[in-house]
C-alpha cells in the first residue's frame, strides 16, 4: 500500500505551495467578487451587482476595448515585426551585432522602458517634440500622452521596442532549426521567394508561431506597467485597460469586490482567447 | 532518592531566580509605531524621530517609531492589512474631511474628542471640522496646507504686476502676460487630479456656500452655480490663459516656472518643496498670493488642506498614543513640528517666527482678515465622488464642449454614492 501512496507524498509540498499560493486566492478573488469588501472589516453579499455595473459602466466598456485594440497592436506589431526581423537578419553580415542590439531593449524592465519613453512624449521638454522643432517641424508636435487615443499608439510604440527583440529571437530558432531539404526541393521546382515563404516556411513555422502568439496574446491582456508609468490610464481614464481598471479599483479606490469582479472577467477573458487559439493551431496541425 | 532530592531543589532554585529577575526586570515598552507614506522630498520618518526624542525628554512617555511606506498604494494597503489585523498599529497618517467615514463607520479609529476639547482655544474651530465625523472629532493634526497662486516674481516686476486684490485685475494680469508671451496659469490633465484644482478653486469663489452644500450632497452637479463656474473656466481657457494640459505638474512645470515661461501655479503651500528640489527659491524666484473672488459676494476664501494622524480604536497602545496625541497638540510640539517640515504649525499659539517671511505673510493675512477656510475637494465630499469625478474634470479639460455631458456625470455619479452612504 504504501508504494501506490509514496508517489503522491512527493507531489504533497509543490500541491501545497500551488493550493496556498494559486488556487486559494483565485478562490478568494472569486467570493470578494460577489461582495462589496473595501479591504476592512465588513463586508456583505452583493451577489451580481459588481458584476451587472461592469457591462453597463461606460468607463469599463472603453478599458475593454483598449485591451482589444492592445491585443490587435500586440500581434501586428511585436509578433510580426519579430517575424520580420528574424527574415531580415537571418544570415547576414554582423547578423549577431543586430540580434544583441534588438533583443537589448528586453533586458530592462517594463517601469524603466515606461519612465524612459514617458520623458521622450513629454510635451514640453520630450526629445521627439524638441526633435520636430528643431528640424522645422514644430507644427507636427504633439500632446503624445495627453490625447486619447494617440497616448495608446504611443504606449504601444514603447511596448513593441521592448518586446519585437524576444519574438525574433524565437522565430530565429524556428528557422534555424527548419529543415532545409524542402525548401531546397520548392525552389528547384521553380517556387518564387513569396510562394516558399507563404507555402513552406510559415507552415513549418507553425510550432513556433503558436508559441509567440499565445505568449503574446495573453501578454496584452494583462499589460499594466507601461501603461501604469506613463499614462496610468488618463487622461480622464481614457487610455485604461482592464488590468489597470482592476488595479484602481481594487488598490487605489478600495472597491476591492468590484476590483476582483474585474480580475475574473480578465481571467475568463484570456483563458477563452488562449484555449480557442491553441486548439485551433492544434487541429490545423492534425490536418 | 537523594539524588532526586537535589535534582528538584536544583530546579525549584532556577525557576525561582528566573522569576525574581524577570520581575525585577523593567518591562520593555515598544515605541509606538507611526504608519506614513511621506517619504521622499517630503521626508517624514527622521522628522518624526526627531519629535519622539523630544517627547520622551520631556515627558518621559512612550516614543515613536515612524513606518515609512515607498508609496501611498503600498502604504493603503499595508495600513488596511494591520487595522483588520487583532493589534493594529496605533499611529498613522490618513486624508481629512469625507476620507475619514470608513473607518469611523467601522469603529476602527479612536475618538480624541477629549483631546480636542483640552485644547479648544488654541485651533480654530474650521480646523477641527476637518478631522470630525458627525458631532465628534477623530484625528490630529499632522499638517496644514492652504491653496494658494505661485507667482514668478521676475516675471511679474519686468511687466510692473502686482498680485491682484480683484477679479478683473486678476483678468488683466492674465491678459498682460499672454500680451508679452508668457503663459499665465498652469494646467494639467497628467496624473488625474490636477484638473481638481480649478474647479475647486473657482467654484469656492463663486459661491463657499454652494460649494459646501455641494460637497455634503444637498445641492447638484446641474445647478446653476456649477455651470456658471465651468463658464468661467472656459473663459479663461478660451483666452489662452492656460498652459497646454500634457504638461505635467513635477516634470515639467517646477522647470518652466523657474525659467520664467509660465508665470504662475494653483497649487498647496507644500508644493514649495518641489520647486525647491528644482532649484527655484522662495521669497527670490516666486512668492503666492491669495486668489481674489470670481463674484464678490463669495467674500474672502482660501482653500485648507489639513494633513491627519490617526489613533487606532484597537490598538493595545491606544492609551499611550492619546497620551502622545494631547503633547502633540501642545504649542511648543506644533511649533516644533512646523520647523521640521516647513510648513504651518495648526496650534495659531504656536511660535511661527520660523516660518520663512512670504508663510508668514500669508498667515498673517488669513487670520487677520479672517479668511473662510473650506475644506480641499479631495476629503470634502465622499471619497467614491472625488474619484470619480477627476475622469470628468479632465474630460472637461480636453473637452470643454462637453460641458453639459459632464455635468450630468458628475450629478449621476453623486446621486449613486450619496445614496450609497446614506442606507
Amino acid at each position: 500500500m504504501w508504494r501506490k501512496v509514496t508517489p503522491y507524498l512527493y507531489l504533497v509540498p509543490a500541491l501545497a505551495f500551488v493550493g496556498f499560493f494559486l488556487l486559494a486566492p483565485m478562490v478568494r478573488t472569486l467570493l470578494y467578487s460577489f461582495t462589496d469588501y473595501r479591504g476592512l472589516v465588513s463586508m456583505n453579499i452583493v451577489w451580481l451587482e459588481n458584476y451587472v455595473a461592469f457591462f453597463n459602466d461606460p468607463v469599463f466598456l472603453r478599458s475593454f476595448l483598449n485591451t482589444l485594440v492592445w491585443v490587435a497592436a500586440t500581434l501586428a506589431f511585436p509578433v510580426l515585426g519579430g517575424l520580420l526581423l528574424a527574415l531580415l537578419v537571418r544570415g547576414i553580415r554582423l547578423e549577431e551585432l543586430y540580434k544583441f542590439v534588438i533583443f537589448l531593449p528586453l533586458t530592462i524592465s517594463f517601469v524603466t522602458t515606461g519612465i524612459i519613453w514617458g520623458w521622450m512624449f513629454s510635451f514640453q521638454l520630450g526629445v521627439i517634440n524638441r526633435l520636430l522643432e528643431a528640424v522645422g517641424l514644430a507644427s507636427f508636435r504633439q500632446p503624445w500622452l495627453a490625447q486619447y487615443p494617440l497616448n495608446n499608439f504611443s504606449m504601444i510604440l514603447a511596448w513593441t521596442w521592448q518586446s519585437t527583440g524576444l519574438n525574433m529571437v524565437l522565430f530565429l530558432m524556428g528557422l534555424t532549426t527548419m529543415p532545409n531539404e524542402p525548401l531546397e526541393a520548392a525552389m528547384i521546382d521553380g517556387a518564387s521567394r513569396a510562394t516558399l515563404f507563404r507555402r513552406i516556411v510559415l507552415p513549418m513555422l507553425r510550432p513556433i508561431t503558436t508559441v509567440v502568439v499565445g505568449i503574446a496574446l495573453i501578454n496584452s491582456f494583462k499589460v499594466f506597467d507601461l501603461i501604469y508609468v506613463m499614462t496610468n490610464g488618463g487622461p480622464a481614464r481614457k487610455s485604461e485597460v482592464l488590468a489597470i481598471t482592476m488595479f484602481r479599483e481594487s488598490f487605489t479606490e478600495y472597491r476591492m469586490g468590484y476590483g476582483a469582479a474585474i480580475a475574473i472577467i480578465l481571467a475568463i477573458l484570456i483563458l477563452a482567447v488562449s484555449t480557442i487559439y491553441v486548439r485551433q493551431m492544434a487541429l490545423k496541425e492534425e490536418r | 532518592m537523594k539524588r532526586l532530592r537535589t535534582v528538584f531543589v536544583r530546579t525549584a532554585f532556577l525557576v525561582a531566580a528566573s522569576v525574581i529577575l524577570f520581575a525585577a526586570t523593567p518591562a520593555y515598552t515598544a515605541p509606538l509605531t507611526l504608519m506614513h507614506d511621506k517619504g521622499g522630498d517630503v521626508g517624514w520618518t527622521s522628522r518624526l524621530e526627531e519629535m519622539s526624542k523630544t517627547y520622551v525628554d520631556q515627558t518621559g512617555g512612550v516614543g515613536i517609531a515612524p513606518t515609512e511606506f515607498p508609496s501611498t498604494d503600498a502604504f493603503m494597503t499595508a495600513l488596511r492589512a494591520s487595522l483588520s489585523s487583532p493589534d493594529p498599529s496605533p499611529l498613522f497618517t490618513w486624508w481629512a474631511g469625507h476620507r475619514l467615514d470608513e473607518f469611523v463607520s467601522e469603529g476602527l479609529v479612536a475618538n480624541v474628542s477629549a483631546v480636542w476639547d483640552k485644547h479648544k482655544s488654541e485651533y480654530s474651530p474650521g480646523l477641527r471640522k476637518a478631522y470630525m465625523v458627525g458631532k465628534d472629532t477623530f484625528a490630529i493634526p499632522a499638517g496644514i496646507a492652504y491653496w494658494v497662486m505661485f507667482y514668478n516674481t521676475k516675471v511679474f516686476a519686468a511687466y510692473n504686476l502686482k498680485p491682484p486684490e480683484t477679479w478683473d485685475q486678476f483678468l488683466k494680469v492674465c491678459a498682460t502676460l499672454k500680451a508679452n508671451g508668457v503663459v499665465p496659469m498652469a494646467e494639467s490633465v497628467q496624473g488625474g487630479w490636477p484638473p481638481m484644482v480649478q474647479f475647486m478653486e473657482f467654484l469656492v469663489r463663486t459661491d463657499p456656500d454652494f460649494y459646501e452644500s455641494l460637497m455634503e450632497g444637498k445641492a447638484k452637479y446641474t445647478d446653476p452655480q456649477v455651470r456658471e463656474m465651468f463658464r468661467s473656466w472656459r473663459k479663461l481657457m478660451d483666452a489662452g490663459y492656460f498652459s497646454d494640459s500634457a504638461t505635467d505638474l513635477f516634470a515639467d512645470f517646477p522647470r518652466l516656472f523657474g525659467a520664467g515661461k509660465i508665470a504662475m501655479i494653483d497649487m498647496g503651500t507644500w508644493y514649495t518643496s518641489v520647486l525647491s528640489a528644482a532649484g527655484v527659491k522662495l521669497g527670490e524666484d516666486y512668492d503666492f498670493f491669495l486668489i481674489p473672488p470670481i463674484n464678490p459676494k463669495a467674500g474672502k476664501v482660501v482653500i485648507v488642506e489639513a494633513t491627519p494622524i490617526l489613533i487606532s480604536e484597537k490598538s493595545a497602545d491606544k492609551q499611550a498614543a492619546l497620551k502622545f496625541a494631547d503633547w502633540w497638540m501642545s504649542p511648543g510640539a506644533q511649533a516644533q513640528w512646523g520647523k521640521l517640515i516647513g510648513q504651518f504649525p495648526s496650534n495659531s499659539k504656536s511660535d511661527m517666527s520660523f516660518l520663512e517671511k512670504p508663510f508668514q505673510t500669508l498667515i498673517a493675512k488669513i487670520n487677520g482678515e479672517k479668511y473662510r477656510q473650506v475644506n480641499r475637494f479631495w476629503e470634502a465630499t465622499l471619497p467614491d465622488i472625488a474619484s470619480d469625478a477627476l475622469a470628468q474634470f479632465g474630460e472637461f479639460v480636453l473637452h470643454p464642449d462637453n460641458v453639459d455631458a459632464v455635468m450630468k456625470t458628475l450629478q449621476a455619479n453623486a446621486e449613486k454614492y450619496w445614496a450609497k452612504a446614506k442606507k
